[in-house]
């Protein structure tokens, strides 16, 4: 990696160096109508770009899946998508940050260029070249459109708040990540995901069930004007497995595992994944016959998966920084400043207790989501967001949050998204200990029993099954609440330390305040790594879109809450199946 | 290329499979409170194979292999089920459409697993659909059309061998993509120019209560090519080219093609300059494919059977049977069996529908007259039976719809003479000139009754005639009207029919059809001005022709740059 020393001016000279990244003729053609555009796209006298770049994402993929033991579908696929970013004004008011109600899309050929377009396979300069400036232009001709509007609508309008600059300065770098791909062929997929799914075909206690292998390879080319270039090959292996039953009440119970490595070497052997799914599939028999649990308030132990996911739905998407929207109609408004992250306006104030600290660290090499460079070509490095409880700052993408000048090189596929987060304690305790303090609060408040989490749904992997059987469950996002994905499994633990498995399960009326008063957290924090999905998006915010897996990885302890309130979901249950499996029968 | 000769296997175990299940399931069903009086499975498999390429560069290239269920489960009887309309929900997509993947190999103990799944799922919903229909028939206001929901229908068994996709060089048809595109290239205000060609194999099976098996496989070969420019007002351009064939070997040369790519290529600079068209009304002739698309939107859809018992359709044709619809010496037939007409393969033909029932050409109008509608086995009244016309897209219900819709003249004169008519008229009626629709990009219509139940036909090539025979290619034209106005505006016809294919999407999915007849001569037409895109053309020049930057050889090889 080699690095330059950024132009603190406005005037940012193109310097392009071709020396680091590999030469290929996309790249060229990239570098070369950059150029031209640069030089001479100008409409009659109004503003020249101030800022252009190029991200070209091509996807490479081998993928397949299979139920009961058969091949349900199978593909290889490639494909380029390019994305255009076009800024005029500068980087203090520019054409983004805006939402125009009352325009549709611009272009000449009708795209907007951060849906982004497919670019030809071949290796054909003309043709490159010929779509970058039909891309150049389409976004040149909205980017003028929508500062007019920007501007018209802030003319009669005072900004209060912090100010903020729409866009951030940032080191020049040239970055060039080449990991090497170890796919599989595609019989060698569907070999694997047959043998695996048809595990399921002694598993009388499940109705649905499939299995997934999903191999992408991910090339991005990134060139701006600014001088930034950046070549990243990075390979992902997604292998999953999902089932679907109903308990002996109707109660539809579903579970998805996912797996993500970035070698087909670094799966677990054959053996070790079988092992894997009968362990998934005797958790779905043992939950098929466990107890239901109407209505519990009290205190909760949140142990490794699920203290990960929980810290993950309820707290990392409260960490996004959103930059302020203008909207050229005030009607609108209102939706964006739903938008804007429930931890805005709580810098410097506590959302953790005193000896906790959370860092988003995309440089921890041994985990997931790590990346030498984010999507925009800012460097990646550590950001401490919460520090003593305290929170610090928010993770935001060149789009500027007010009261921070940089980029915390969080711009990952579509928007704004954490690398790993590691969550910290000077007050961990051993997961035993934090057990005996749980049933401790249980004693002193005379109630039955506590429970302990050990395992919930993941809200990406929710889409990871095909569509079936209606899953039920009620938990909305009423208020400030955070709408969770249901609980796979959870115990009631008695005094005496006894455990009894329990199913179908919600957490109610969930804020993220609640983790200001943990109970306590433990020493123990295995990483967990999991697709990340923003509950709260901003559609209109970001940049370029890229439709690629985000992977978080987390080190979080196991977490005990002095209050949680848990639920059965509502609504009707479905009856069981009328005639029997046709294995099974 | 490789010629076609596709491989022969035989039946595979799906069938039994299905067989298998459905036994199962229905004798389980018949234990039930509420048991089905009628259940279907269809099994549609397509095998695929395509490349895409666009300006001389490949875009695409994949094959694929799916497999879709579709079950048809109905509770209640033959005169009132689950599956009559609820007048009043709005959401009725919902259960129109149900896709449902299932394994691609013929594994019996899958197949089976994934079909009682499927089967167990819809049956609960057919009975929460069987409880709601029973109390909404009382609430509200009678049916108009008081025929049964289901028709009975005989029992089929035909067993098609399942063919194999094997001849296909998808290395020789990359090559061809990028060759079909590569000519555009050098225009540079042609802003897309995209060419698909690909072979699929579609085996169904289908099995149900009443006895029938039935299994066919046939492969589609097809070429599309897709090409626009801009006119200097921003005005979109489109222009498409489309070949249809049931064997590797009818689709078209090289030199056939690559001649019209060129004509295409012509045909949009020519476009360019054309003249803008005011709204206008008075005479036009229709093309042979112009007749095509105009009868298959204002016509066809409204001939589809289900339209005249649905109480928000605005039933253009009830009660019109034994009626004059048309100028007597048109009749209308469609004929799913017809497999070529001329020289021309025909897209819209089938050996059984999507209900098990085998096809047949049914006259629609004779001389004139009214006679039949397109059925599937939702009746309507004085149409008990199905003519084997319900058909879907894999995912959707079945409804009756179009297969091949062919437009037959009994008096027809040459085109020179056709044209000599219409310059007769605008004479007559002392106006400036007619008009030529040569070519149409597609069309549509409105048969509800919420909206005026007009139609729109978007013409590509369109011709001003003047009364001393000159033509002159005009553009920004939509021809607009109302079906029964319309109709009986038809004066004469030409004896050029010919025919075109296409996919004709509508609530049972996209479906292939064709539509065919001879050139038409309408008293009076009326057009509209087309909607126009508001953006310019490029501010720049093409890159490989940027004066001021170099050429794109000295952008490659070094030079001034």
């Amino acid at each position: 990696m080699r690095r330059r020393s950024f132009l603190a001016s406005s005037a940012i000279l193109p310097a392009i160096s071709q020396a680091a990244l590999p030469e290929d003729t996309l790249l060229k053609a990239m570098r070369d109508e950059l150029k031209r555009s640069l030089k001479k796209l100008q409409l009659e006298n109004l503003e020249k770009p101030y800022f252009l770049s190029y991200r070209i994402t091509e996807t490479t993929t081998v993928s397949a899946s299979a139920s009961f033991g058969a091949l349900s579908s199978s593909g290889e696929s490639r494909r380029r998508l390019l994305a255009t970013e076009c800024r005029v004004g500068n980087y203090t008011q520019d054409n983004t940050n805006f939402y125009s109600a009352r325009t549709a899309f611009s272009g000449v050929i009708r795209i907007q260029a951060n849906f982004g377009s497919s670019l030809s396979l071949d290796d054909d300069y003309d043709e490159f070249r010929r779509q970058f400036w039909l891309s150049t232009d389409s976004a040149y001709k909205q980017a003028l459109d929508d500062l007019a509007k920007k501007r018209a609508a802030l003319e009669n309008r005072t900004r209060t708040g912090a100010p903020s600059a729409d866009f951030s300065k940032e080191e020049v770098v040239e970055v060039t990540l080449n990991k090497p791909v170890d796919f599989p062929t595609k019989a060698k997929a569907e070999a694997l995901v047959k043998q695996l799914s048809a595990l399921f075909r002694d598993s009388a206690h499940i109705d649905n069930s499939g299995v997934r292998l999903d191999c992408t390879n991910i090339l991005t080319r990134f060139t701006s004007s600014e001088g930034t270039e950046f070549w990243r090959n990075e390979p992902g292996i997604m292998l999953n497995w999902y089932a679907e039953t109903q308990a002996t009440d109707g109660m539809p119970i579903t579970d998805v595992e996912s797996l993500y490595v970035d070698s087909m070497s670094a799966l677990p052997s054959f053996e070790e994944l079988s092992k894997r799914i009968k362990a998934f599939q005797q958790r779905l028999k043992n939950l098929r016959e466990a107890k239901t649990l109407s209505r519990y308030a009290g205190p909760v132990l949140f142990e490794g998966q699920a203290a990960a996911e929980l810290f993950a739905q309820g707290f990392a998407t409260a960490l996004l920084g959103n930059p302020r929207i203008v909207v050229d109609d005030q009607r609108f408004e209102g939706m964006f400043a739903a938008s804007a992250g429930v931890f805005t306006d709580k810098i410097s104030t506590r959302v953790l207790p005193s000896h906790m600290k959370v860092t988003d660290d995309p440089t921890r090499k041994d985990f997931s989501g790590s990346y030498p460079v984010d999507e925009e070509g800012v460097k990646a490095k550590p950001t401490i967001v919460v520090q003593g409880g305290i929170l610090k700052r928010l993770l935001n993408s060149r789009a500027l949050v007010p009261g921070v000048t940089d980029s915390t090189a969080s711009r990952r596929a579509s928007g704004v998204a954490p690398s790993n987060l590691i969550v910290e304690s000077t007050k961990a305790k051993p997961l035993a200990e934090l057990k005996q303090e749980m049933l401790q609060i249980v004693k002193d408040r005379g109630i039955e029993f506590g429970v302990i989490v050990r395992r919930m749904a993941n809200p990406a992997d929710q889409f990871a099954r095909p569509r079936g059987r209606t899953v039920i469950f009620t938990s909305g996002a009423a208020g400030q609440s955070v709408q969770l994905s249901p609980v796979i499994e959870a115990f009631k633990i008695f005094p005496d330390g006894r455990e009894e498995l329990i199913r179908n399960i919600e957490i109610s009326s969930f804020t993220t305040a609640a983790f200001r008063d943990l109970a306590g957290v433990s020493t123990e924090a295995a990483p967990y790594t999991a697709q990340f999905r923003n509950l709260r998006p901003n559609p209109f915010v970001g940049g370029p879109i890229s439709l690629a897996r985000i992977l978080v990885t987390y080190s979080v302890p196991s977490m005990l809450f002095e209050d949680i309130t848990l639920q059965q979901p509502a609504g009707e249950i479905p009856k069981l199946p009328f005639i029997a499996h046709p294995s099974f029968a | 290329m490789p010629q076609s000769k596709p491989s022969i296997s035989p039946q595979g175990p799906i069938l039994r499979a299905i067989e298998t299940e459905m036994e199962r399931n229905w004798n389980a069903f018949q234990k039930m409170p509420t048991p089905p009086f009628y259940l279907a499975y269809e099994v549609t498999e397509y095998d695929t194979i395509s490349a895409a390429g666009s300006f001389g560069t490949l875009t695409d290239s994949s094959t694929g292999r799916t497999r879709n269920l579709d079950i048809d489960l109905r509770v209640g009887s033959p005169k009132l089920d689950n599956y009559h309309p609820v007048r009043g929900n709005t959401l009725i997509m919902l259960d129109n459409f149900n896709p449902v993947t299932i394994p691609i190999e013929d594994d019996p103990a899958a197949i089976r697993s994934a079909i009682w799944y499927q089967t167990d799922q819809r049956y609960k919903r057919s009975i929460e659909q069987w409880i709601a229909i029973q109390t909404n028939v009382k609430v509200k206001a009678e049916n108009t059309d008081k025929a049964p929901d289901f028709s009975s229908g005989p029992t089929e068994k035909f067993i098609e061998p399942i063919v194999k996709l094997s001849a296909v060089d998808r290395k020789a048809w990359e090559l061809k993509v990028r060759t079909y595109t590569k000519p555009f290239k050098r225009y540079g205000n042609i802003y897309q120019a995209d060419a698909r060609i690909s072979a699929s194999i579609e085996t169904r099976t289908f099995v149900n209560s009443e006895g029938s098996r039935i299994q066919t496989s046939q492969p589609f070969y097809r070429l599309s090519i897709n090409v626009f420019a801009k006119a200097d007002d921003g005005m979109e351009l489109p222009k498409s080219e489309s070949w249809f064939s049931t064997t590797l070997a009818g689709l078209p040369s090289d030199e056939e093609v690559l001649a019209r790519v060129n004509q295409m290529a012509k045909d949009l600079m020519a476009l360019k300059l054309a003249p803008v068209m005011e709204p206008y009304t008075g005479p036009a002739i229709l093309s042979p494919r112009a007749t095509g698309v105009f009868f298959h939107e204002i016509f066809g859809h409204r001939i589809e059977g289900q339209r005249a018992k649905n109480e928000d359709d605005g039933q253009t044709f009830k009660d019109k049977v034994g009626q004059k619809i048309l100028p007597e010496f048109l009749s209308v037939y469609s004929d799913p069996t017809l497999t070529k007409l001329g020289k021309t393969e025909l897209s819209g033909c089938y050996r059984y529908d999507n209900q098990g029932i085998k096809a047949r050409r049914v006259s629609v109008v004779e001389k004139g007259i009214f006679k039949n509608y397109l059925m599937s086995r939702t009746p309507i009244e004085g149409f008990a039976e199905s003519n084997g016309h319900g058909r879907r897209q894999a995912g959707y219900n079945v409804e009756a719809r179009q297969s091949n819709l062919i437009i037959v003249a009994s008096e027809a004169v040459s085109r020179e003479e056709l044209k000599k008519k219409l310059t007769d008229e605008v004479t007559k009626a002392k106006l400036p000139y007619g008009l030529f629709f040569d070519d149409v990009q597609g069309g549509f219509t409105l048969p509800g009754r919420e909206r005026p139940n007009s139609f729109t036909v978007i013409p590509v090539m369109t011709y001003r005639i003047y009364p001393d025979g000159r033509e002159e290619l005009v553009r920004g034209v939509d021809l607009i009207g109302t079906p029964l106005t319309t109709f009986g505006k038809i004066t004469a016809a030409a004896n050029d029919p010919s025919v075109f294919n296409g996919i004709c999407g509508a609530t049972s999915g996209g479906v292939p059809v064709s539509a065919g007849g001879p050139s038409l001569l309408v008293s009076q037409v009326e057009i509209q001005k087309k909607p126009k895109s508001q953006e310019r053309s490029p501010i720049l020049p093409p890159p490989f022709d940027d004066p001021n930057i170099g050429t794109w050889r000295e952008l490659i090889f070094g030079g001034n740059y």
